[in-house]
């Protein structure tokens, strides 16, 4: 831009920059907080510093080179004359008459050039600080002569610049290094401006240097700086910006545009940068930004920001208000930070912080985290339950609060491990945690080591699981075990006690080799051998080969079919040489997987059965036979007794009623004898008649059917048979004691026969006697069964006949003078023993008699009792 | 006097001759004039009855006014001779008397179930024996109607 203004304007336009420039450094070097690098401090402030001196520096050349400026217009106005003296005095070359001008110029501090204003490049005049700086002489120097003092490189470029002033005749200026006498080159810059003669004629130009080498190597210092700040900001990765005090956009660096992907001029305007927002943060980041700037503030924004791409990224910005010394806003200068990555970790670890937070609070098991001295820092909720504790009490507590002293100890080794890299984690522990009221719970607890990526150790996590349950349970368990060991142990010896004092033989073979394991007392005694000589020996070691091999086939057979073989018989020869014989029973007993481990064996000593049994065998056949004459018997007994009925009894029929036919019809013909005789005919067939029915009776009541009953009264038939004995005979004087409710099981219909018999005989045997007493009734002072009686104080008998009473047709008294067939008593014994009871008498001459008899009862059980009772049925 | 209808045969069926007699003499000790046929086994009874074998020819729809029966007979004995009676519908309705020595509760039973009219057991004692064939005489000769399918076949 500088090179479009006048050329007297442009070192302020470049002091201008310069300054900017030098301001702007220290902006930068005071405000800019680069995170990493802090070296760019020092080198913002010494631009800053170098840019000031520098402008300092050319405000003095300015000031210098104006004053210069005025000699050579003075140097030129006698030029002037000079050559128009020439001109006047004609012919002569124009030339400086350098005595004034030495005058003038030799009290310049500045090097001063007059030239000829034509192609010679001809030095016309130098001034005396020009001869003391190069060390050469006015003469020296003069025409060409000056050239010698020109740093070679600038030379050409000066002899054009002259060259140009010849043909401009405008003022230029030059830099231009020059030699001293010690041979060292200074940069001057030379002002150059026409020369002209009093009549405005250009004759030639002067020019005048002031050294200008310091101010040369700022320049040269600050247009490095310039190109260093542009190529790094340009270069930076981040994007820089400016503004000015209207907060108008003034500079983008190539990262801003290059994000933007907006050519400058785009780039530069509020709209474009507004829009690129994103629209959800946009007003009120735009509010946010609005009222800092308002107030001048320091911006620092997180906003996200469209990139050439058509994608949002997020942009940090920090902004800075520019302040000229004088605290004046100048505007704001700015950078952007692409941090999007930064912000997706960062929202990958929010989200994953929560998704921790959330599973540590909801874990159904008590998590912590304790730092690496074992403090708690961070507890969850279950945690705080399982210890009956709350947030607050446990996080001024360490891991040992809460452990027992064995586990502490156990766990601090582990721990060092742990943190020296020796283990990667801890083993987990079944442990008690002790909580602060005394109680405590079982956990099942891991304890963990979070390292960062560098290693070093972050944090425990403390997990624990309540197992206090499993555990009681599991005690509960064990002393179940316990006690079902004890209880095993003594059934185990019960079990010992009955196989060694069962009354068989018990032994035990392994089932692969057929071994004696087990054989008990009852084994020793039967074989002979003891038990120490058996155990673990097999049937071979003992016994005859073909009864070993017999043992042990059958022995393999139990243990292949996997079932009980019983061997009915089987010879076995004891240790005394004596052959016995068992009955034996052979089991497999399996194991878990139904593969036979034992034999078990028992046996019963049969030899004394097998001697027996030939016994009994002759015996039953013995009883077989007799039975069947026994049957025979009985069959011959009832046809006897059937012909009995129907033909014994026809011929008396026949005596009798003949007898009767001669007595009724043949009356007058028979005298008293002959009645008398044919009477006894008659009478004799009817006793017989009376004993062949009493015979019959007697027959028939063996082989009748019981047709036994509950509650037979015998009280009320004896009632019944004491009416008809009175009712026959109502003159006799007979008492009757009969005891109430006298209740027997039986049949009925025989029992009535027993009493009929034995109440007649009472009846009959108290006939002699005038009055008599005749008692029936029951004794239960017999523990066994109830007694029952019937007692007369009549003519008894003598009990050395006793034996007499019950058989047949045996009789103590004589017919004449007690009648009767000698078959009651009898009839009376059958029935009793049907019912499996007993009869008997006692009784004395003269002292009467008494009949006991016992009824075996029916013995039915209670249930039966009650269905089986049948209603009394009159047999007809 | 015991009026009966003489025309009505009795059929007594006894081998024993001795009870014969003596049967024969209670009928006329109790005055039963009744025609008394005498058949000494049970083939002589059914032939009789059935007017077959021995008895061929006679006329069959004159069937006894009783029978008498022993039940201990050869060849045939008094059940099986009662069972055919029962068993026939011409003869079903003869009013059948056993009359023997018999006591047995089986033959009394067996009698009764192919349905006998009574069952009178012979006693020893003559005296008894009359009063009983008394009672026998008045029962089924006097009072006791023959149903009147019977009297048709008999008046026919």
């Amino acid at each position: 831009m500088a090179l479009f203004l006048p050329p007297k304007q442009r070192p302020f336009i470049f002091l201008g920059g310069v300054l900017w420039l030098g301001l702007f450094a220290l902006l930068m070097g005071l405000f800019w907080q680069p995170q990493n690098n802090t070296s760019h401090v020092p080198f913002f402030l010494q631009l800053g510093l170098r840019a000031l001196l520098l402008a300092l520096g050319l405000g003095l050349l300015g000031f210098v080179s104006q004053q210069g400026l005025v000699w050579i217009q003075r140097q030129r106005k006698r030029s002037a004359l000079i050559h128009d003296s020439v001109l006047t005095q004609n012919t002569s070359p124009p030339s400086l008459n350098t005595t004034p001008l030495n005058a003038i110029g030799d009290q310049i501090p500045a090097l001063l050039w007059v030239f000829q204003g034509d192609d010679t490049r001809a030095l016309m005049a130098c001034n005396q600080a020009w001869c003391e700086y190069t060390g050469l002489s006015q003469e020296m120097s003069l025409q060409d002569g000056w050239l010698q003092a020109i740093h070679p490189d600038d030379r050409d470029d000066l002899l054009n610049r002259v060259d140009a002033q010849n043909n401009l005749h405008a003022p230029l200026s030059y830099e231009i290094r020059c030699r001293n006498t010690q041979g060292e080159f200074h940069y001057f810059l030379f002002q150059a401006g026409p020369y002209k003669d009093p009549a405005g004629c250009f004759v030639g130009f002067s020019m005048v240097g002031v050294k200008i080498d310091t101010q040369k190597h700022m320049q040269m210092a600050l247009a490095e700086c310039e190109s260093r700040f542009s190529n790094l900001a340009d270069s930076a990765p981040f994007m820089v910006w400016m503004s000015d005090e209207n907060n108008t956009l003034t500079y983008m660096n190539q990262a801003e545009l290059a994000f933007s992907g907006l050519s400058p001029e785009e780039a530069l305007s509020a709209e474009a940068w507004i829009t690129r927002i994103k629209p959800d943060q946009r007003i009120d980041f735009l509010n946010r930004v609005q009222t800092a700037m308002a107030n001048h503030e320091t911006i620092q924004e997180e906003v996200q920001v469209l990139q050439a791409d058509q994608e949002y990224r997020w942009l940090k910005m920090v902004s800075k208000p520019r302040l000229d010394h004088h605290g004046r806003f100048l505007g704001y200068v700015g950078a952007s930070f692409d941090i999007q990555d930064r912000k997706v970790i960062e929202q990958s670890l929010i989200i994953s912080e929560e998704r921790f937070r959330l599973a540590m609070a909801h874990a159904p098991i008590g998590m912590g985290i304790l730092d690496v001295e074992g403090r708690f820092f961070c507890v969850n909720e279950a945690f705080t339950e399982l210890l009956h504790t709350s947030e607050e009490e446990l996080l001024t507590l360490k891991l040992w609060n809460i452990l027992p002293p064995d586990d502490q100890h156990a766990l601090k080794d582990n721990i060092q491990h742990l943190l020296s890299h020796q283990a990667e984690s801890c083993p987990s522990w079944e442990g008690k945690l002790l909580r602060q009221d005394g109680s405590f719970l079982w956990g099942q607890n891991n304890l963990a080591l979070v390292r960062d990526q560098s290693g070093k150790a972050l944090y425990f996590l403390l997990l624990c699981q309540d197992i206090t349950q499993q555990k009681q349970s599991t005690e509960a368990l064990e002393s179940i075990v316990a006690l079902r060991t004890q209880e095993l142990q003594e059934s185990t010896h019960l079990l010992n006690s009955i196989i060694e004092n069962v009354p068989a033989m018990i032994f035990l073979k392994d089932a692969k080799e057929l071994r004696f394991t087990l054989f008990n007392k009852m084994a020793e005694q039967i074989v002979g051998f003891t038990k120490e000589e058996m155990l673990g020996k097999n049937d071979f070691d003992f016994f005859p080969p073909e009864q070993a091999e017999f043992f042990t086939q059958k022995d393999q057979e139990t243990l292949q079919s996997n079932s009980q073989v019983t061997i009915q018989e089987e010879p076995i020869r004891t240790k005394d040489g004596e052959t016995r014989y068992l009955k034996t029973k052979k089991v497999a007993i399996v194991d878990k997987h139904n593969q036979p481990s034992y034999l078990l064996g028992i046996s019963e000593d049969i030899t004394q059965l097998k001697h027996s049994q030939d016994q009994i065998v002759l015996l039953n056949q013995q009883l077989k036979d007799q039975v069947n004459t026994l049957h025979a018997l009985n069959k011959e007994l009832e046809a006897f007794s059937y012909s009995v009925s129907h033909d014994l009894r026809a011929p008396l029929r026949t005596i009798d009623g003949f007898s009767q036919a001669v007595l009724t019809m043949y009356a007058d013909k028979l005298d008293e004898r002959g009645v008398n005789y044919l009477n006894r005919l008659r009478q004799g067939s009817q006793q017989m008649g009376a004993l062949i029915d009493d015979l019959l009776n007697l027959s028939r009541l063996s082989r009748a059917e019981m047709h036994p009953e509950q509650d037979v009264n015998l009280s009320e038939m004896a009632h019944k048979i004491a009416e008809e004995l009175r009712h026959d005979a109502p003159d006799r004087h007979v008492r009757f004691d009969i005891e109430a409710n006298v209740f027997v099981a039986g049949d009925a219909r025989l029992l009535n026969v027993v009493l009929h018999n034995l109440l007649q005989n009472a009846w009959k045997y108290t006939s002699s006697h005038e009055s008599a007493h005749i008692a029936f009734g029951v004794r239960t002072d017999n523990a066994d069964c109830p007694v029952y009686y019937v007692q007369d104080d009549g003519v008894g008998f003598d009990m050395q006949y006793a034996n007499k009473l019950f058989g047949a047709f045996q009789r103590l008294h004589r017919s004449s003078e007690f009648p009767g067939s000698g078959i009651g008593l009898a009839t009376v014994q059958r029935i009793i023993h049907r019912h499996g009871g007993e009869v008997w008498a006692e009784a004395a001459p003269e002292q009467g008699a008494t009949f006991y008899f016992t009824l075996e009862p029916i013995s039915p059980t209670p249930s039966i009792d009650s269905t089986q009772r049948q209603p009394e049925e009159p047999s007809s | 006097m015991i009026q009966t209808d003489k025309h009505k045969v009795i059929l007594l069926v006894e081998d024993n001759e001795n009870d014969e007699e003596l049967t024969r003499l209670a009928f006329e000790q109790n005055h039963i004039k009744n025609e008394l046929v005498v058949a000494h086994d049970g083939v002589e009874a059914l032939d009789y009855i059935f007017a077959q074998g021995m008895y061929e020819g006679r006329n069959p729809l004159a069937v006894p006014q009783v029978i008498i029966l022993d039940l201990k007979l050869p060849k045939i004995d008094g059940l099986e001779v009662l069972r055919k009676v029962r068993e026939n519908p011409k003869t079903r309705l003869i009013p059948v008397v056993i009359l023997t020595s018999s006591k047995e509760e089986q033959d009394l039973v067996e009698a009764y179930e192919l349905g006998t009219n009574a069952y009178v057991r012979k006693p020893v004692d003559f005296m008894e024996f009359v009063a009983a064939v008394k009672n026998l005489g008045m029962f089924w000769l006097l009072l006791n109607e023959a149903p009147a399918e019977s009297s048709t076949l008999v008046s026919s």
